[in-house]
């Protein structure tokens, strides 16, 4: 991690949510029912009917890198280390770190869900 | 815009190379006197300026009174974007002559740093920054994994681009690449740095600047000693819509909309294009342009490649010059400037016999969380 979080605005529930006891919130259409992360408005019905809503938090692995150079140096003793885009169960991407595996062993389509009780200030994903 | 309506009858382009030790504005101002040259005008001929990235001393310094002077700022695509926006002033009566200016000195300062106060904002890649995520090299080695686990495309297909575009580099003084070969050995020997690009696969910034001097077809044609080229059409697109539909790596960008609207104001189809200069930042760049601009089946870019696609005597030769990768980073302007130089006739050992129309390409900016960037496509003409 490069220091502390730091969170948009419009996206306070969600990082309020995830303080508070880790559960992981999308910004969910309700006349559609598609969700996208972060907040956004619903491409085809605006941003009236959003509302953010409790989700799977699990996915699969669309695609991925592994870093092997520290870009800035808060990043040195973390390389290497994984970022992954995950294609959540509800359909949005979430980037993020792969946790608790070898970075070598990570899989596009692999299937991942997010790591609790670690006290991440940042959702990160590990195998399922 | 109707083909042939506007000719590029200018090009100033300084010294590239890496930390120069020059300032921005001093390379536009040398860019700018040699693109006045090459035009055949004086500095009050210049009644437009548009300049990649903000300016608060470009028109006092560079001598210039123009009646407007834009900032443009869309990342690897601000290039084709200045192009567009000088036609569509100089089709609005607002100007009749142009100056599109670009100049960077990244390799004579230092990356932004992290840390200390930050808003969610200035994270150039939005929440992904913080989990490290950072550089346009791992951006675009997320659609290059993709790529790879999709189509099989292999880490040599990467170096297969990268020992092509050397060799073009290698015959060519004005690249960084100049008399330096390296193999597809040397390729996969060097360093991972984000996977699955190797130290080979990258681009490394540069110092630079250029001038392009933008105005009326019509106008071209009273300037005797100018060699002027012409832009047939212009698209863009934005990965944005792909984002929307949740398909943003199988796309490099979004490039159907910008290569359609192109060919359509051009009224040429791509069996026409002489050559093509694709913004190449990463070696997976020209591989997944290549098969969506069309030269190409999808997935095949790779095997296009290494079965010599891209040479002079392939089907469709392209960065010419290097490239970003073996030539220079100025943006959008290096593929604009090799562009230019082959249909003036001035790519000395790459040129591409008988050039006479080439396609340009620039994407980026807008990374965000989403990632996705502006693409701009241009086809220029040795005629109207």
């Amino acid at each position: 991690m490069i220091g502390d979080l730091v969170a948009g605005e419009l996206d306070a529930p969600f990082w309020d949510a995830w303080k508070a006891d880790e559960t992981f919130l999308l910004h969910r259409c309700a006349t559609c029912g598609r969700h996208d992360w972060p907040a956004s408005c619903c491409i085809d019905h605006g941003q009236a009917p959003m509302a953010w809503v409790p989700t799977s938090a699990a996915g699969t692995i669309d695609t991925y890198t592994i870093f092997y150079r520290a870009y800035v140096k808060e990043l040195a003793g973390d390389v290497p280390y994984v970022v992954a885009v995950v294609r959540l169960d509800e359909g949005p991407y979430f980037h993020t770190r792969i946790t608790g595996i070898a970075p070598d062993a990570v899989k596009s389509g692999m299937r991942v869900r997010v790591r609790r009780g670690e006290g991440d200030a940042f959702p990160l994903f590990q195998s399922e | 815009m109707k083909r042939g309506s506007i000719a590029i009858v200018g090009m100033g382009v300084t010294k590239q190379g890496r930390a120069l030790g020059v300032t921005e504005v001093e390379l536009r101002r040398q860019a700018l006197e040699i693109a006045l040259a090459d035009a055949g005008v004086e500095r009050d001929a210049i009644d437009g300026y548009i300049l990649a990235s903000h300016e608060r001393e470009d028109l006092r310094y560079l001598g210039l009174s123009p009646n407007f002077s834009w900032p443009v700022q869309t990342g690897g695509a601000t290039a084709p974007c200045t192009f567009i926006m000088a036609a569509g002033a100089i089709l609005s009566g607002q100007a009749e002559m142009v100056a599109c200016a670009y100049a960077m000195a990244p390799s004579s300062g230092g990356m932004p740093g992290f840390g200390g106060k930050m808003s969610f904002g200035s994270l150039g890649y939005g929440y992904p920054a913080q989990v490290g995520m950072i550089g346009a090299a791992s951006a675009h080695a997320l659609h290059a994994r993709w790529h790879m686990d999709h189509y099989g495309t292999t880490s040599e297909h990467l170096g297969a681009v990268a020992v092509q575009l050397r060799n073009h580099a290698l015959n060519r003084p004005d690249a960084m690449g100049y008399g330096q070969p390296i193999t597809l050995e040397e390729h996969q020997a060097s360093p991972m740095i984000v996977d699955p690009f190797r130290m080979l696969d990258c681009c490394r910034d540069t110092d630079g600047g250029a001038v392009f001097i933008v105005t009326s077809a019509e106008r071209a044609k009273s300037m005797a000693q100018t060699h002027p080229v012409y832009l047939l059409g212009a698209g863009m697109g934005h990965n944005i819509g792909n984002w929307h539909q949740r398909d943003v790596y199988a796309h490099h960008d979004a490039i159907a909309p910008a290569i359609g609207r192109a060919l359509a104001q051009s009224g040429v189809s791509l069996d026409a294009i002489d050559t093509a200069q694709f913004y190449d930042p990463f070696t997976i760049s020209v591989i997944m342009q290549l098969e969506h601009y069309g030269f190409c089946a999808p997935g095949q870019g790779g095997p296009f490649v290494a079965d010599g696609g891209i040479a002079l005597d392939g089907k469709i030769p392209s960065n010419t010059g290097g490239g970003q990768i073996s030539g220079f980073y100025a943006a959008g302007f290096t593929p604009l400037i090799e562009a230019m130089k082959q249909l003036r006739g001035e790519a000395g050992a790459t040129q591409v016999k008988d050039a006479r129309i080439a396609l340009t390409s620039g994407h980026g900016l807008n990374g965000g969380v989403q990632n996705t960037w502006s693409h701009g496509t241009l086809i220029l003409g040795a005629e109207a």
